[in-house]
């Protein structure tokens, strides 16, 4: 038995004899563990889905000889928009080896494990993303302190609401902290930088610390603001990750993602088999040395393409090109589909758009309100609507220029989102969950 | 979708009463419902039913979630920011709001407008010196007279962007200017007979409005639910009217600390299911094109004063052109003291449903046409069809009840 396969196994046998959920779940699938011999075996497993933790949590997906009050259990609860919500529970020091081997793939951001730092981050995000009260106008700096140093800064659930005086806190506060790490959502932290712009402020400082990106597709339009604004000295990247397992991948300096499988196994799942390198597939993931609540076969409900072609900057962990949520996929008449990052990559960094929405409100129907800036040109709008109106085989599509975009009730702030990929029909054929 | 084809859509058209099919001409007192909103309601009703905001459980979250979202709706519509959109009973209420909300003083000069609804009269005349401007010879606004009453420096304007008996739009574009470089007037619009029609849709990113005021059962939705959008500003501003439970972050032995726009004036639980009926029912209107919704608008409107004018015995409130108008008709019809037998034969014997009264709007109706009116209102079902039938219907009723 190789050596990464017997991570595997030991997985399932932890998570067998320790975990009420998965037990059943074995069961239910007429399986057992003698069953699972080699690495084509694990396709018998039936995928776990976020409902089953949902359910299963506290009880049945916590092993067995842990609580929420044992040493070094953190708790995290992802938003609780659209019926998805999860609390769920990582060792803190697994979350920390996760991160690390993430983070190795760029050594820009080595300089946050420096031996002894006491890293300080500053968190601007949606205010569902974390537990403490950061949207309430009259909360301050020490009750949106997290223990592990993270000051969470304050803003509105619905971003483009935030008052004033809230972004002059948040902004105040990140040169009163001086974070190491700026830890964001993109469009959140565009739309902060945007807010700096019209106050007249400028960075608190361009040199000496790091920003990554995370919670939402980075759009090239939020990435352009950050970058422009920061300037190249500040080291910049995108991290992927869930709530309920922490950082599972990495941009490296080349800008191309790289999964870890250090701490997971990672499968590309496309029609139930193991997808081609360059194939749209879900990502289904197996925590590897979890003690504390395994998952196994884990549907991210996460689209993913994994590179055929190894990486320009020589790492070796597998470069992969994170398409977006299955939820969010844009339908076409024909069948064919476009993900958020294929629509990113269409509207590109457009100096003129400060933020984007597309919606699709049903079948070949699509509406895309932007906010503009002074770059704006009706030619750029133009060419745009006419490479949308190619892209998605359709006329059907209203453009129009606007000055709000909500977020959903919990903060976040989907780039596209989509009335048709929700239904249960259409999101069988890309995704277990 | 085609306005006359939508017809379809709604159920209560589908029944005949004493054997009748149904013309419904009362669309200005209420709309009909399509099936999408009453859908949305019973399926609230039957698949959630919980209470909004606060429960951690499953059900509230989603209703919690669908409830913001239609708040989200209507501020894009709008162009407005979702913090700017305050769930009310209706226009009543939020015109109320407003009025009481400013700390007002008796002495403080309001303008208004002769044809304005008694919600957009009576709240200002309690709070303040309301001043009213007249109508002008041809049964519109009398724009003069609001220049000069503009010369009074009132601090607020309360506008009413259509008028629910003459169906006037006012040019609020226009009249906002003006009392912006007047003197900076507060301008309050009261925009439940316009919101209904895209192509009147207002836009408060581009019209320099502070507060507008709105029913969802004017506008396809059902009853219990409104809007009152604020600039964040002037929300701010505002004083909660009404104070309790779900308006506040914070109440301990001394005090009490709201919550921010537009929480702060919510209080109690609302109109969980109608607030989602509100945002089928503006989906649905969303299908219509604003030149669509104009054309038919105008087509109807035509149809209003062709139908009068063209009959010696009724007289007609207000201009008598189709621009600048909406299809609405008070009619008074000459000798006739008392309307209730007129409306009542026009229900009876033809299907007809339209209204009688002063129509909330006392003051205009008296000093124009004497006393009570016959309203008729059209909307997006209905077809100039159906105007000509109320026209044939009343000539008959009028012949045989002796008026001519």
């Amino acid at each position: 038995m190789d050596v990464a396969f017997k991570k595997i196994k030991n997985e399932l046998d932890y998570a067998y004899n320790n975990t009420g959920f998965f037990r059943k779940h074995l069961d239910q699938a007429g399986l057992t563990l003698a069953d699972i011999t080699q690495p084509s075996d694990l396709l018998k497993i039936p995928p776990t889905v976020k409902r089953n933790y949902r359910q299963g949590f506290p009880a049945s997906v916590i092993a067995s000889g842990y609580n929420l009050k044992s040493p070094y259990v953190m708790r995290f609860q992802s938003s609780g928009t659209e019926g998805d919500r999860l609390v769920s529970v990582v060792l803190s020091y697994d979350l920390a080896r996760r991160q690390a081997s993430c983070i190795s793939v760029n050594p820009a951001f080595s300089s946050l494990w420096k031996p002894g730092l006491k890293l300080r981050t500053c968190r601007f995000a949606a205010p569902n993303c974390s537990d403490v009260e950061c949207a309430n106008p009259n909360s301050t700096m020490e009750s949106r302190m997290l223990p592990d140093g993270t000051l969470v800064l304050p803003v509105y659930h619905d971003l483009l609401t935030t008052p004033e005086h809230m972004i002059h806190r948040a902004l105040d506060e990140i040169e009163q902290y001086d974070p190491h790490l700026l830890f964001v959502d993109p469009t959140h932290f565009a739309f902060l930088i945007r807010a700096m712009k019209k106050a007249g402020r400028v960075p608190h400082k361009k040199e000496g610390f790091c920003i990554m990106s995370g919670y939402t597709l980075c759009t090239q339009v939020a990435r352009r603001q950050i970058k422009e604004c920061f300037g190249d000295k500040v080291a910049f990247a995108d991290m992927l990750g869930m709530s309920e397992l922490g950082y599972i991948g990495f941009e490296c300096p080349a800008g191309h993602q790289h999964i870890n499988t250090k701490d997971y196994h990672i499968e590309f799942i496309k029609d139930g088999q193991l997808a081609k390198p360059g194939e749209l597939a879900e990502m289904v993931i197996t925590t590897l040395g979890d003690r504390l609540s395994p998952h196994i076969r884990y549907a991210t409900g996460d689209l993913y393409r994994l590179s055929p072609e190894p990486c320009p900057c020589g790492d070796s962990a597998p470069m992969v090109r994170h398409e977006g949520r299955v939820k969010n996929v844009l339908w076409l008449n024909d069948g064919s589909l476009i993900t958020p990052r294929e629509l990113d990559d269409l509207i590109g960094p457009a100096p003129w758009i400060d933020m984007y929405q597309m919606n699709q409100l049903d079948d070949d129907e699509f509406s895309f309100h932007y906010m503009s800036n002074d770059a704006w040109t009706q030619q750029l709008e133009d060419e745009l609507v006419e490479m949308l109106k190619d892209t998605l085989k359709t006329r059907n599509i209203h453009c129009s220029t606007t000055n709000y975009l909500p977020a959903d009730r919990g903060g976040k702030f989907m780039s596209c989102v989509s009335s048709v990929a929700v239904r249960d029909e259409k999101r069988r054929l890309i995704s277990w969950i | 979708m085609d306005l006359v084809s939508c017809k379809s859509d709604f159920p209560v058209l589908e029944r005949h009463i004493d054997e009748q099919k149904i013309t419904y001409l009362d669309s200005a007192a209420t709309s009909l419902k399509p099936r999408s909103v009453i859908e949305a309601m019973s399926n609230y009703y039957s698949q959630n039913g919980v209470n909004i905001h606060r429960g951690k459980y499953y059900l509230s979250e989603e209703a919690s979630d669908s409830y913001e979202r239609v708040r989200y709706s209507i501020a894009q519509y709008l162009g407005a920011y979702g913090n700017e959109i305050v769930f009310t009973k209706g226009t009543t209420e939020a015109l109320n709001m407003v009025a009481y909300g400013l700390n007002l003083q008796s002495d403080d000069i309001v303008v208004g407008f002769l044809d304005s609804h008694h919600a957009q009269m009576l709240p200002w005349r309690r709070a303040a010196d309301l001043r009213l401007v007249n109508l002008n010879d041809e049964g519109g606004i009398d724009l003069d007279h609001y220049y000069e009453l503009l010369k009074l420096k009132p601090k607020v304007v309360v506008l009413t962007h259509c008028s629910n008996v003459t169906g006037t739009v006012a040019p609020i574009d226009q009249m906002t200017k003006a009392a912006k470089e007047a003197c900076d007037a507060i301008v309050v619009v009261d925009a439940a007979q316009s919101m209904p029609h895209p192509h009147l849709r207002i836009d408060v990113s581009k019209l320099d409005v502070d507060f507008v005021a709105f029913s969802a059962h004017k506008m396809l939705g059902p009853t219990g639910v409104g809007c009152l959008y604020g600039k964040s500003a002037r929300l701010n501003e505002l004083r909660p009217l009404v104070v309790g439970g779900g308006m506040v972050d914070w109440v301990d032995m001394e005090g009490s600390q709201e919550r921010k726009i537009p929480h702060r004036f919510e209080a109690g639980t609302p109109a969980i299911a109608s607030t989602l009926g509100f945002g089928a029912a503006l989906n649905y209107l969303k299908q219509f094109g604003e030149e669509a919704s104009l054309a038919h608008t105008e087509e109807l409107t035509e149809a209003i004063i062709k139908g009068a004018l063209a009959r010696d015995y009724i007289q007609l409130l207000g201009t008598k052109s189709a621009k600048n108008r909406c299809a609405i008709g008070s009619l008074r019809i000459k000798g006739c003291e008392d309307l209730s037998d007129i409306a009542r034969s026009l229900s009876d014997s033809y299907g007809i449903m339209c209204r009688t009264g002063h129509m909330c709007a006392q003051p205009i109706v008296d000093q124009q046409m004497g006393g009570e009116v016959l309203r008729i209102s059209a909307y997006i079902y209905n077809t100039t069809e159906e105007i000509d039938r109320f026209y044939q219907s009343l000539d008959e009723l009028v012949y045989f009840l002796g008026l001519v």
